[in-house]
């Protein structure tokens, strides 16, 4: 019915991913998960049920977050979730607080990189790369 | 709850208040009537009428009633005939609409304003007629409770459409309308039915078309009072014909002196409610429900009926208004009603036992009250008092009379004739008649048109949240489990069905999906979708060519010019789109064989070039072209390499590079607009958009114009107006672009307004492009990027092979062979086709000398022949050597032949010399007339050489034999 009433069918369409469990990964880096509820021409989005979901290396953890309203200029990419592949993660799920640890360490480590980077370069007469932050990245 | 709904103000009620609340009793009607219509007497004609029915009094059995009646019918006449008057009901007192027996929340009032006529035309055009109609049509049970509710308003009982999908629309009605229009054809032995039909079928259709366009357009509340008026105009038209009719039906012995005496009194009102008719056509209704009854009324109207018609033909005669041709369209539809009649072949006619007809769900009536319409048929025919009529007339009416009430007498509910009669004047709005038939057929109507405009405004996102439909409004938020709850989208259904029930899916209803829908559609709808939408646009023409040849060629082209395989698949013809192949999205990947990583590699790069990502997508920019001769550097080198050593180059090297490659793009521009000129697409779309720019001109003009007649007086202004304009329209932005502007078009000149393709020149683009592609040493820098060389090669499928300037640019071409940088790219041998046609077109030597000359210089045994590695190269040996044979077939040698000759030598020592990989030509040629060429040449040049007294050990290198061999090997 919606095909037939759907002249874009056949393109990809938010209104083909309404009600499914879809990951939204965020500007800022944040990944969300959530059932999408409503969409409207902007690609704002309403996630349903939404948990934030953080990876660290092998792990991840899950903040139960609610509903979410999305600004759509703030998505950088969305993808259903496949339910079967869901059940069969090959990571490991730790607590909440465990991943914000992890995460923190990880953010540090790369900072520290970045330091160490962007000295090593500075010593070769070169500078790192100015434009390169992080709201260029997407 | 009456005086508002969501916010709405519902206290100016000008709507039927009748559907809604419990159905009051009888004595409560009549309570309600004399309180109405008691106060109501501020018409002339009705005092007179008044002392008229104190003599008839006796003979009456509700005088006061019917002088309500009468009163109201006259009143109503009045306001009918004035066209114009579409609410009447303003001066009705307060208390006729606001009784305490209706109070319920007035709906309609409310979509007045919610209703627009497009909003009702897509309805209509989304929901056809429903096939199931029937269905609904023999509803068995059908609560009465529902007649006095408002469809659309917390109805607790589902009504009889609702589960439909679509609820009823004016279409329904039609239909709905259409039966009832049914059952008048059916009373054969009905003269005057049939009569009445006559005009009716006539006017049933053309009601339908023109009344129902008019529902469409006058929404909600006016389509309501429009319908209820017609309405009510009907009950007028059968009202004042009845009294006439039965005048002439008791007096028939005065007919003639009736329609002399009484016609002429009588034409007005006659003659304006046949006109009524005419635009009605809904007259018939009042017989739809008739029953049992109806042998007692064809018996006495038989004769009417006959009456009628010679009325009809005295007015005829008369034919003081459009009564006549009225009449006469009556007597033609004798002829197509009787085919149109089908007797008993209607489900709903049953005119034998009324009591099994189940109302047809558009008009909502209950069994119940089915009989009771049965019973108060004969009203019909009860004598209203025409507007104007003279005592006489009342006297015949006051004869009349009797009869009639006897008749009705014989319904056994004769009672309730009053109390519905009151139900009319409650209910509809302007103030209507006497008969009870009409009196449901307004109510139904009136239920219909409700429930239609209800419909109609459920569509409206402020609304029809409540009515039991499942396209309703979101803001309301609520989720009604029963109708709303599925799912209009398939295919959420699919995921959410298998494992749990998603009770919050389907939040977004199907309307605020079309809507999202639409606005994106509504940007695709430019006219101009090639211009505006050119990738959809092409992906679109493509696909349909894909869909003919069955070939995934886009998938393959893509993948040919995939950065990472490029050099490895054979180019095919498609290659020239490549850029817009790149824009295709397709999922075929899985039935090719899995793609290989070959990464890129350039002269003098250090390890593996890198790729672009996410995280990193400057990085790209490193990737740059390496020029092959350090002693030139003219090009470019790796910047890693620059980087490390010198920092400071990197910016100009970049900036080089960068430059060309705009270049290219800059030229690009002029190739698309070169190819469009071939192109029907854009050429339609040109046309379009060129439409388009001349209405705004005249447009634009016009409002000059108009402007210019205001601020006549300030001249002044005027002129420094005109001479600001001039030149901006004048000024050919785009028309003198020098060479230097061609090349550096992107960077120097900021988009200009574009010219239609219409306007465009062939040569002019043609010569700008020679001008880009010949200036400087730019060539041989395009040709060592992809781009360029697709551009090269896209150019001279486009350009003329007798086009002057083509000379200059194969020369720079085949001069650009020479440098390493082409030879992976197996692209530039696809230039060898045009290479060809370009040679063959030429005449003389000339031409082939010429590039005999830049070949060997590539060739120079001095240097490495990294020509050779390219296909292109030995292509265009070849391509020489087919012209050179048709050139040599002459007696004589001439020097050019000897220069040839020299050639092909030069062509053979660096074949054998190579350790290269030689590409093979791409075309090559035949073996047998190659080595006849070659035996005809070595005929004439050894004389040649000898004569000239050069050394032969010069050649000892190359043998004659060599010559051949080598030249059959790579050329065959």
């Amino acid at each position: 019915m919606a095909n037939n009433l759907n002249p874009l069918a056949g393109t990809a369409h938010l209104l083909d991913e309404l009600d499914k469990k879809l990951m939204v990964l965020l500007r800022d880096g944040r990944t969300l998960i959530g059932y999408l509820r409503c969409v409207d021409q902007f690609a704002n989005l309403v996630l349903h049920k939404t948990i934030e979901r953080i990876h660290v290396g092998k792990e991840y953890g899950d903040i139960p977050r609610g509903i979410f309203i999305v600004r759509g200029e703030n998505v950088v990419l969305l993808g259903e979730i496949d339910k079967e592949k869901e059940d069969s993660l090959p990571l490991t799920e730790v607590s909440v607080d465990d991943i914000l640890d992890a995460q923190r360490r990880e953010q540090d480590a790369k900072i520290e990189q970045q330091k160490l980077l962007s000295k090593a370069l500075k010593e070769r007469g070169l500078n790192m790369l100015a434009d390169l932050g992080h709201d260029d990245m997407f | 709850m009456a005086d508002s709904f969501f916010g709405f103000d519902t206290s100016l009620s000008n709507l039927n208040d009748d559907d809604c609340g419990a159905e009051p009793s009888e004595e409560e009607y009549d309570a309600l009537n004399n309180e109405t219509f008691g106060h109501d007497d501020d018409l002339d004609w009705e005092v007179e009428h008044e002392q008229l029915a104190e003599q008839l009094e006796s003979s009456r059995r509700q005088n006061a009633m019917d002088e309500a009646d009468s009163r109201l019918e006259a009143s109503l006449s009045q306001l009918v005939l004035d066209e114009s008057d579409i609410q009447p009901r303003t001066s009705l007192g307060s208390n006729v609409w606001r009784h305490d027996f209706f109070p319920t929340p007035p709906v309609a009032p409310t979509l007045k304003n919610v209703c627009t006529v497009e909003e009702l035309e897509r309805q209509l055009r989304q929901n056809q007629p429903p096939q199931n109609f029937n269905q609904n049509y023999f509803q068995p049970r059908f609560p009465p409770v529902i007649l006095q509710r408002p469809p659309g308003l917390q109805a607790p009982v589902s009504l009889p459409f609702a589960p439909q999908p679509i609820g009823p629309n004016i279409n329904q009605m039609n239909q709905s309308v259409n039966k009832i229009i049914g059952p008048n054809q059916m009373t054969p032995n009905n003269q005057m039915m049939q009569n009445m039909n006559m005009g009716q079928n006539k006017m049933g259709p053309y009601m339908q078309n023109n009344q129902m366009n008019q529902f469409q357009n006058n929404m909600g509340q006016g389509m309501m009072n429009q319908m209820s008026q017609n309405m009510n105009q009907v009950g007028q038209n059968m009202n004042q014909m009845g009294p006439n009719m039965h005048q002439v039906n008791q007096n028939q012995l005065f007919q003639n002196q009736m329609t002399q005496n009484h016609l002429p009194q009588n034409m007005n009102p006659m003659g304006q409610n046949m006109n009524q008719m005419t635009q009605i056509g809904q007259n018939q209704l009042n017989i739809n429900q008739m029953g049992q009854n109806i042998n007692h009324m064809g018996q006495s109207v038989n004769p009417m009926g006959q009456n009628v018609n010679q009325m009809g033909q005295n007015m005829n005669q008369v034919s003081q208004n459009q009564m006549g041709s009225n009449v006469n369209q009556m007597g033609q539809n004798v002829n197509q009603m009787m085919p149109n009649g089908n007797f008993g072949s209607n489900q709903y006619h049953v005119m034998g036992n009324p009591r099994m007809i189940a109302p047809p769900p558009g008009m909502g009536l209950p069994r119940q009250n089915f009989n009771q319409n049965v019973n108060h048929f004969n009203q019909n025919f009860r004598a209203p008092n025409p507007i104007k009529t003279e005592p006489m007339n009342m006297k015949n009416q006051s004869n009349n009379q009797k009869p009639m009430q006897t008749n009705s007498n014989q319904s056994p509910k004769k009672r309730s004739e009053p109390k519905i009669k009151s139900q009319v004047y409650n209910n509809s709005q302007n103030k209507s008649l006497t008969s009870q038939n009409l009196v449901q057929i307004i109510q139904n109507t009136q239920r219909m048109l409700m429930y239609n405009s209800l419909h109609n405004a459920s569509h409206h996102p402020m609304l029809g949240r409540n009515f039991n439909n499942q396209i309703v409004h979101p803001m309301l938020g609520q989720r009604n489990g029963g109708f709303n709850a599925f799912s209009l989208d398939s295919s959420s259904d699919d995921g959410s069905t298998a494992s749990d029930v998603d009770e919050y899916a389907g939040l977004m209803t199907q309307r605020e999906k079309q809507w999202l829908i639409n606005i994106q559609m509504l940007q695709l709808n430019t006219g101009t979708p090639y211009i505006h939408d050119f990738y959809y646009t092409v992906f679109l023409e493509r696909q349909a060519n894909k869909e003919k040849a069955g070939v995934k060629e886009a998938h393959k082209a893509n993948q040919q010019n995939h950065p990472f395989y490029s050099g490895g698949v054979k180019q095919e013809e498609s290659h020239r789109h490549r850029e817009r192949h790149n824009s295709h999205r397709h999922n075929s990947t899985s039935e090719d064989q899995p793609r290989t990583y070959v990464p890129l590699q350039f002269e003098n790069s250090l390890g593996k070039l890198q790729c672009g990502s996410v995280t990193a997508p400057r990085k790209i920019i490193d990737v740059e072209v390496v020029g092959s001769e350090p002693a030139g550097s003219k090009v470019s080198r790796a910047p890693s390499v620059a980087s490390t050593t010198h920092p400071s180059e990197i910016p100009r090297e970049m900036k080089r590079t960068k430059q060309l490659l705009l270049d290219i793009e800059a030229l690009y521009l002029i190739l698309l607009r070169l190819e469009e000129l071939n192109d029907p697409l854009a050429i339609s779309n040109a046309l379009i958009l060129k439409e388009r720019e001349e209405k705004q001109k005249l447009l634009e003009a016009a409002q000059k114009e108009a402007e210019a007649q205001e601020d006549e007086s300030n001249v002044f202004l005027k002129n420094i107006e005109s001479v600001q304009r001039r030149p901006k329209q004048d000024s050919p932005k785009s028309e003198c672009v020098d060479k230097r502007q061609v090349v550096n078009l992107a960077i120097n000149q900021k988009p200009v307004p574009v010219k239609n393709l219409l306007d465009e020149d062939k040569d002019d683009l043609l010569s700008k492009m020679f001008a880009g592609l010949l200036h400087g040493d730019r060539l041989s820098q395009m040709l060592a990027v992809r781009k360029g060389r697709t551009l090269v090669s896209r150019f001279l499928a486009r350009v003329p092979v007798t086009h002057s300037r083509l000379r200059f640019l194969w020369c720079r071409i085949l001069r650009a062979l020479s440098s390493s940088r082409c030879r992976f790219d197996s692209r530039l041998a696809d230039l060898a086709d045009y290479y060809r046609k370009y040679i063959q077109n030429n005449s003389g030597w000339t031409a082939v000398l010429e590039c005999c000359g830049i070949l060997s210089e590539a060739l120079d045994p001095a240097r490495t022949p990294y020509a050779l590695t390219n296909a292109l190269t030995l292509s265009c040996v070849c391509a020489l050597t087919e012209k050179a044979m048709v050139l040599s077939n002459t007696p004589d040698a001439t020097s050019s032949e000897r220069q040839w000759f020299k050639f092909l030598k030069t062509v053979a020592r660096a074949l054998k010399n190579t350790t290269l990989n030689v590409a093979k030509p791409v075309s090559p040629l035949p073996e047998n007339k190659l080595l006849h060429h070659i035996k005809q040449l070595e005929s004439r040049s050894t004389i040649e050489i000898l004569q000239r007294g050069k050394r032969p050990s010069d050649y000892a290198d190359l043998t004659k034999s060599d010559v051949s061999e080598l030249l059959v090997r790579y050329l065959c």
